[in-house]
């Protein structure tokens, strides 16, 4: 049972580290994805691009005292 | 014949792991870290049981529940998680060098912040010498990698040392993520702290600027980068009105 119409589209907004995974694999910039369901459907796998867990960055931020 | 050799158990768990780790990472950028550390800890649990404890997989988690721990500034909860991470990375059979090294610059942050410098120094050398070797498709690690080295150097007071890796790391920062990205302002704000630090409030107040604005667009204006930045700039001398 579909309960969305296969041509609606989807959203999904990306983690910043996901958007730099997205820049390092095609060089473009993005915020979001936007597929509609039947899409969405086909490309289920939630892994980074090259078949393993993200992970995340210890950035430093200096604080002042 | 399957050529993966995971059974199917194992791949359906460590897909559902790596939703949980989405939705961890998001957790982790608002600031929403018990929400963040219970989705780690649950794929953790997950995977440990299905694909063991020694999976490439099992040490991300590890790696991102130091990363919770970081981000709270709890650095001795942080050291041993990233430790365990490190270690299962290190002796996993197909481990790839910049996996490695992006897990010995987390922990290096970690030491950084228990005043352990020479050690930390000495591992974001090395993860960037790897890094170095595949420039571009690295870039982010290394931008990381200068700002928190830059960090190091500006805690042990060498501010003309600091200033360069951090001048370097916003520039990379804006070139590969762009001018408007939060991980610039953090940056932005150590810079600004080291300017002022070297007599420049002038400098200093105007980087602060930059940095809250982008914060406050990004992750809104009660986001604990936002208010750390915030508190700083309030600690930056007005710049006197002309008369």
């Amino acid at each position: 049972m579909q309960n969305r119409n296969e041509k609606e589209v989807v959203r999904l907004d990306l983690t910043r580290e996901q958007q730099e995974q997205v820049k390092r694999a095609t060089g473009r910039d993005s915020v979001a994805l936007e597929l509609t369901v039947t899409e969405l459907e086909e490309r289920i796998a939630p892994m980074s691009v090259d078949g393993r867990l993200a992970s995340n960055h210890n950035e430093t931020m200096l604080v002042d005292r | 014949m399957d050529a993966d050799p995971r059974d199917a158990r194992s791949r359906e768990a460590l897909r559902l792991a790596a939703a949980l780790n989405a939705r961890g990472l998001r957790c982790k950028d608002e600031a929403r870290y018990d929400e963040g550390r219970a989705l780690y800890e649950r794929a953790l649990a997950l995977l440990e049981d299905t694909a063991g404890p020694h999976d490439d997989a099992v040490a991300t988690l590890y790696h991102n529940l130091a990363g919770i721990a970081h981000a709270r500034g709890d650095y001795a909860a942080a050291e041993p998680l990233a430790r365990r991470g490190l270690d299962i990375r290190r002796r996993a059979d197909d481990h790839r060098p910049g996996d490695v090294a992006a897990d010995e610059i987390a922990l290096a942050a970690i030491l950084d912040g228990l005043g352990r410098y020479d050690e930390s120094e000495r591992l974001y050398l090395g993860a960037l010498r790897v890094f170095e070797r595949a420039r571009r498709r690295h870039a982010p690690e290394i931008a990381v990698a200068l700002n928190n080295l830059g960090a190091l150097h500006a805690r042990r007071g060498d501010l003309d040392r600091a200033a360069d890796l951090l001048d370097r790391a916003v520039a990379l920062k804006r070139r590969t993520l762009g001018p408007d990205h939060p991980d610039v302002a953090v940056t932005l704000n150590n810079l600004a702290l080291v300017s002022k630090r070297r007599g420049d409030q002038a400098r200093a107040a105007v980087l602060y600027a930059e940095a809250v604005a982008i914060f406050e667009h990004a992750l809104g204006p009660d986001h604990p980068k936002t208010l750390t930045a915030r508190d700083n700039a309030s600690r930056c001398a007005k710049p006197r009105a002309e008369s």
